[in-house]
């Protein structure tokens, strides 16, 4: 997989390091600003921008990170769905083509998942 | 390309070390809480200078007796732990109504912007460190920067029987980066005074300044210089108790002169410099003409020399503050001046003016205890309302602090959430 394509399948983790680091940047330059001068009003701006917008930045950076492992756990039960649908399908008969959306399949009289798998 | 979704033992080992560094910074930070360092946290120092304030009593006349009040040249500066560094001179200061009302009432009716108030200049750093104003008869300067902040007005060129011939304000406020140390000084002059053609007096210049290292007390002076004073063309001098004509030497201090001056209304005495609880107001002279008007007497009064000099140095936070976060004329009101009218830390000067029909403030009347707490005397704004919160480095080490936790938190809400419940 190149960078691109991982850029493009995996948009909010490299978004969400992406904000982190610059997260961290913010906080590092805001100390800067607030410890250079004994000046608060020259301080606030950096405590402002820096503490607080480190802050921020850190947050929805840790926010992105988590959507991305969802998205991971989103991807894993796809895969097993479409695996279960497979299965389903090598044993009816039907054919599996053109039902690449497993979520879609949906039948109450079908079996556990899990019992298929371990099967 | 595989992708590490956990956050695994050296990216915890990472974590709790920034977020150990930032405690032990917090720690050291708190300690040093006690240091003169942190005693800046809120501070000011406020110089300010009027070169002659004008006042007007009229008994009888409509809507208030007080017709008149405007001092003119104003020089204010101010550098202080909220609004930073600040300076404005004016000719005179209008006041804040009259500087924002228009152009909030042309804003509000669409109409085009209203003319800026033409003889102010102010400054403000790091947005407007300099303005320079010069027309007729008036030449204003204020400049600022991180530290240090000045305001210098002059006018002149009054030929009138009652006028002045120049009038000179500058102020200064500096903080010392290094050392701490808050300086805040005010000189207020004028020369060639005359009133009514009766009584002329050469020279008034009245100083204040004020000095503070954090820990120490503050340190005060305040001149007042008044020199080649004459009563229809006699020498005089003028003290707090009123004008006497002849030198010192003379066994007759009072001449007829002094009853010329007593015909025609007018009245002169010193004021004594004022030791506030941060600072010192100049002592000062003041002129009283009374006339009779329409519906009573008209007492004008002319107070020259008036500079006042404040530093404080307050712990606390600089959010809690309650110096003014624009510049702004000083208040006409003596309250809270502190204990009381001090002479101790006028130095008068020895100069060659005050030996030769010169007069300085060297003894405080109760008249002058009075004028002190009831005449208009320039007041700076006081630091106020400060709350112990932590200082400015504590509270951005806490938001970092705040922030690693945050961050650990949601590392922990995305792995024992979210993956140790499909990967386990």
């Amino acid at each position: 997989m190149d960078l691109l394509t991982f850029i493009r399948n995996q948009w909010d983790r490299v978004a969400a390091w992406a904000l982190i680091a610059l997260g961290a940047l913010f906080l590092l330059v805001g100390w800067f600003g607030v410890s250079g001068t004994v000046i608060p009003s020259e301080q606030l701006p950096y405590l402002m921008s820096g503490g607080l917008g480190g802050f921020f930045l850190l947050g929805i950076g840790a926010m992105l990170w988590i959507s991305a492992d969802l998205r991971d756990e989103w991807r894993k039960l796809d895969d097993l769905d479409e695996r279960w649908a497979a299965l389903q399908a090598d044993e009816t008969g039907d054919s599996f083509e053109g039902r690449t959306d497993a979520r879609r399949i949906s039948h109450p009289s079908e079996p556990p998942v899990e019992a298929e798998i371990a099967g | 390309m595989t992708v590490r979704t956990g956050w695994g033992l050296r990216g915890w080992a990472l974590w709790t070390a920034a977020t150990a560094v930032v405690v032990a910074a917090l720690v050291v930070s708190g300690g040093r809480t006690a240091d003169a360092q942190t005693e800046l946290v809120n501070f000011a120092a406020i110089g300010s200078a009027e070169g002659v304030r004008y006042h007007t009593v009229a008994a009888g006349a409509p809507l208030t007796d007080d017709v008149a009040d405007v001092a003119t040249p104003q020089a204010q500066s101010i550098v202080d732990s909220v609004s930073g560094s600040n300076a404005y001179a004016a000719v005179p200061y209008p006041g804040e109504t009259v500087l924002t009302g228009p152009a909030l009432a042309t804003g509000a009716a669409g109409l085009p912007a209203a003319p800026a108030y033409p003889v102010l200049a102010s400054s403000s750093h790091p947005f407007e460190p300099e303005e320079d104003i010069e027309q007729p008869g008036v030449r204003i300067r204020a400049s600022s920067d991180a530290t240090s902040s000045r305001a210098a007005a002059i006018t002149g060129g009054s030929s009138a029987p009652t006028g002045i011939g120049r009038a000179t304000t500058t102020s200064v406020s500096t903080l010392e980066q290094e050392t701490g140390r808050l300086r805040a000084e005010a000189v207020s002059s004028a020369e060639v005074i005359s009133v009514e053609g009766l009584l002329r007096i050469g020279r008034v210049e009245g100083t204040a300044a004020a000095s503070l290292v954090p820990g120490e007390p503050v340190e005060r002076s305040a001149d007042l210089v008044v020199g080649d004073v004459t009563v229809a063309g006699q020498s005089a001098r003028i003290t707090p108790q009123g004008v006497v004509v002849g030198d010192r030497a003379s066994a007759l201090p009072v001449g007829p002169q002094v009853d010329l001056l007593e015909e025609a209304g007018i009245g002169a005495r010193l004021l004594a410099p004022i030791e506030t609880e941060d600072g010192i107001v100049s002592g000062a002279l003041e002129i009283t003409v009374v006339t009779e008007g329409p519906s009573g007497p008209v007492t004008q009064t002319y107070t020259f020399g008036r500079a006042s000099a404040r530093v404080s140095s307050q712990a606390g936070s600089p959010l809690g503050g309650g110096v003014p976060t624009a510049p702004a004329p000083v208040a006409a009101s003596g309250e809270g001046d502190g204990p009381g009218t001090s002479m101790s830390d006028a130095r008068v000067p020895d100069t060659p003016a005050a030996q030769n029909g010169a007069a300085s403030a060297d003894q405080p009347t109760p008249r002058d205890t009075e004028a002190g707490t009831t005449s208009p005397v320039l007041q700076a704004q006081p630091v106020a309302n400060a709350f112990p919160l932590t200082d400015t480095v504590s509270f951005y080490l806490t938001i970092v602090l705040a922030a690693l936790v945050v961050f650990g938190a949601a590392q922990l809400v995305r792995i024992m959430g979210v993956r140790s419940a499909w990967i386990s």
